[in-house]
């Protein structure tokens, strides 16, 4: 009797044979043992790489955000900044409006017109930006001479008591 | 190709014919699980070297900046200690910030420093650096930048007991100054003749006039790069005038003008408004006060009036702005000070006040406020041969007891210290044209010191000058700057 070989490899067995052709593989044993291996190991690759794409996102994020912390400090410090100088130059100059800028480098600061309150001299604010980061602080003036005096020293989302320019 | 015969045996062999394909599969999934245990393993330390360096660069940033909080403290005690160079700060014994060697070391290998420089007069650029080495791979430097100022320091006010004259200005041809506002190193005298503004340098006393058209002038205020004059054009009373180049004013283009119903007498500037009063006492439709937004430094947008029209006889002579308030000097016997609240729809006065400490008859001819401190000056009586002045201190939107003085000639121009010691006072006398008398107890320390104006001339106005601790006295024919007596002391410029 002549046979005939099946291949092995395949995934479709057939369940009977035809006449003139021999089972020459195990039905069942190592075809599907290495396919229920590799099919682990394409499930296990996957949820390992998921985890370590998230980690190196992760990784990521806290580098962008420790930028954006530094960013965001350097934007106070061009703001504080601002207002020094904006505070600087109400003291020698009587008539001094405000509305000046002032640029570094790795950012910018901007001293809007001077504002007013009840009961105070003068209303600062100062916007500093730094990349991304923009930081805006609003400084109550009672007094500027003979000491300056803050009544208050306020971070503020928008500023309220200085006139847009 | 033949194949070969095999006998059929009852088990089958897989060894033999299986075993090449299922090592091959072995091979290739272990060889895959490496691959991803390989990629998952160096993404992993990957992501965890990100976030120790995220870490890292956090740190490093409040590193730099508790550096620049020292600095700014040190600032706080001595502007001066604020040497430039590179500096470490660290705590001192005693608990206070102080310059240690040229780099401060952190535990776990954090160093900063802090370079000191100076890029414009009054104003130090600190510059702080902090850099981290943790290994080969973690390592790195960032830099906070932050600008500083004096001004924490306190401006002094010298002792006024005593007088000295420090320059004169007396032009070529006859003027009749009235008026006086400053503007950085520059004050802008404004004259009854032509030409109308004189400019005069404070720091080297250069002067320079300019000719507003040919017209006079009677009141003058400035605020930023912008001068509000007040000229004898009929059509156009109110002019601003753009002072970008301190020393040549020149008209805004387009020109900006106002023509005010009525004769305005005085300007005052409170923040972004600008008020106006006048002598309309014999226009009953006319308003005594007016305001003007000037947020636009091209514009002037008219906001408010008041009306004192229900009381025929009172103008307004002067005014002063403080807070809320607007403080109004009534030519009038009966009543000498109306107070405005500015944040009312109009500037009606909401009180009116009759200041009659010496039986008077006395009409007030100018007001002025500082700090808490409010100065209202009057007219020479003719009956009673007095001029009062009265000091009053507002207290939560109310006033005191007026205190009061006997100045020498009707007061036409007052003035005060921020510090609330005294009061300057321009009379239109020859004697005495300025005055300086002590607030703190007007009865009893009464007149310190005073001045005659030479040549003879009356007192028109008197501005003091707290950024340089000045006395500017503007008399009909000429102006003089005057500092206190004694040690210089150390003023804010």
């Amino acid at each position: 009797m002549r046979l005939s070989l099946l291949p092995c490899a395949g995934l479709h067995q057939p369940k009977t044979l035809r006449p003139g052709f021999a089972r020459l593989c195990p039905a069942t044993t190592g075809l599907r043992h290495g396919f229920v291996f590799l099919l682990s190991v394409l499930a296990v690759g996957v949820i390992a790489a998921a985890t370590a794409a998230s980690l190196l996102l992760l990784g990521g994020a806290a580098e962008s955000t420790s930028y954006t912390v530094e960013q965001s400090m350097q934007a106070m410090e061009f703001a504080r900044s601002c207002v020094e100088r904006g505070l600087q130059d109400a003291r020698s100059d009587m008539a001094f409006a405000g509305d000046r800028s002032y640029s570094w480098p790795r950012g910018s600061c901007r001293l809007l017109q001077i504002g007013t309150a009840t009961d105070s001299e003068d209303v600062f604010c100062a916007e500093g930006r730094s990349g991304l980061a923009v930081r805006r602080l609003e400084v109550e003036v009672a007094t500027l001479y003979p000491d300056v005096k803050i009544r208050s020293w306020n971070e503020v989302k928008t500023f309220t008591r200085c006139p847009a320019t | 190709m033949a194949f070969p015969h095999f006998h059929h045996r009852s088990r089958p062999i897989p060894h033999r014919c299986g075993g090449g394909f299922l090592l091959v599969e072995v091979m290739m999934g272990v060889a895959l699980f490496a691959i991803f245990l390989l990629a998952a393993g160096l993404v992993l330390m990957n992501g965890q070297e990100g976030t120790e360096t995220a870490g890292d660069r956090v740190r490093a940033t409040f590193l730099a900046e508790r550096s620049l909080e020292a600095v700014r403290d040190l600032r706080s005690v001595s502007f001066s200690s604020l040497g430039d160079g590179q500096h470490g700060v660290q705590l001192g014994v005693l608990g206070k910030w102080e310059f240690s060697g040229n780099e401060t070391d952190a535990l776990e290998g954090y160093r900063t420093n802090v370079t000191i420089s100076t890029p414009g007069t009054g104003v130090k650029r600190v510059v702080a650096q902090t850099k981290w080495k943790h290994g080969v791979a973690r390592s790195g430097s960032l830099l906070l930048t932050t600008d500083l100022t004096d001004w924490r320091s306190t401006c002094d006010v010298g002792n006024w007991a005593s007088l000295t004259e420090e320059w004169r200005y007396v032009p070529v041809a006859g003027s009749s100054f009235n008026d006086i506002a400053v503007v950085e190193d520059r004050a802008y005298v404004v004259s009854g003749a032509v030409p109308a503004l004189h400019i005069l340098n404070l720091s080297t006393y250069a002067t320079a006039t300019y000719d507003i058209g040919g017209l006079t002038a009677t009141a003058v205020a400035a605020k930023g790069k912008r001068l509000y004059v007040l000229t004898s054009d009929a059509a156009a009373e109110l002019r601003v005038l753009n002072i970008e180049n301190l020393s040549s004013p020149i008209p805004l283009n387009p020109p900006v003008s106002v023509d005010i119903a009525g004769t305005p007498t005085s300007l005052a500037i409170r923040g972004n408004e600008l008020y106006v009063g006048l002598t309309n006492s014999n226009e009953t439709l006319q308003p005594e006060i007016l305001s003007f937004d000037i947020s636009d430094s091209g514009a002037l947008v008219p906001l408010k009036v008041g009306h004192l029209a229900p009381l025929l006889g009172f103008d307004v002579k002067g005014i002063a702005v403080r807070g809320t308030g607007a403080y109004l000097a009534l030519y009038s016997g009966t009543m000498e000070l109306g107070i405005s609240d500015t944040t009312h729809a109009t500037l009606n006065p909401n009180s009116i006040h009759n200041l009659t400490a010496w039986g008077g008859d006395e009409k007030a001819l100018s007001v002025a406020t500082s700090g808490t401190g409010l100065l209202i000056g009057c007219e020479k009586n003719t009956a009673t041969s007095q001029s009062p002045e009265w000091y009053i201190e507002i207290v939560n939107g109310g006033i005191s007891t007026p205190l009061s003085h006997l100045g020498s000639g009707s007061i036409t121009g007052v003035s005060l210290d921020p510090q609330g010691q005294y009061a300057f006072l321009a009379a239109a006398s020859g004697r005495k044209a300025l005055q300086v008398v002590s607030i703190a107890n007007f009865s009893a320390a009464g007149e310190l010191a005073f001045f005659n104006a030479t040549p003879p001339a009356i007192g028109r106005d008197v501005l003091y000058d707290p950024v340089r601790d000045r006395a500017y006295l503007v008399t009909s024919t000429h102006v003089v700057v005057l500092r206190p007596g004694g040690v210089p002391t150390r003023p804010c410029d």
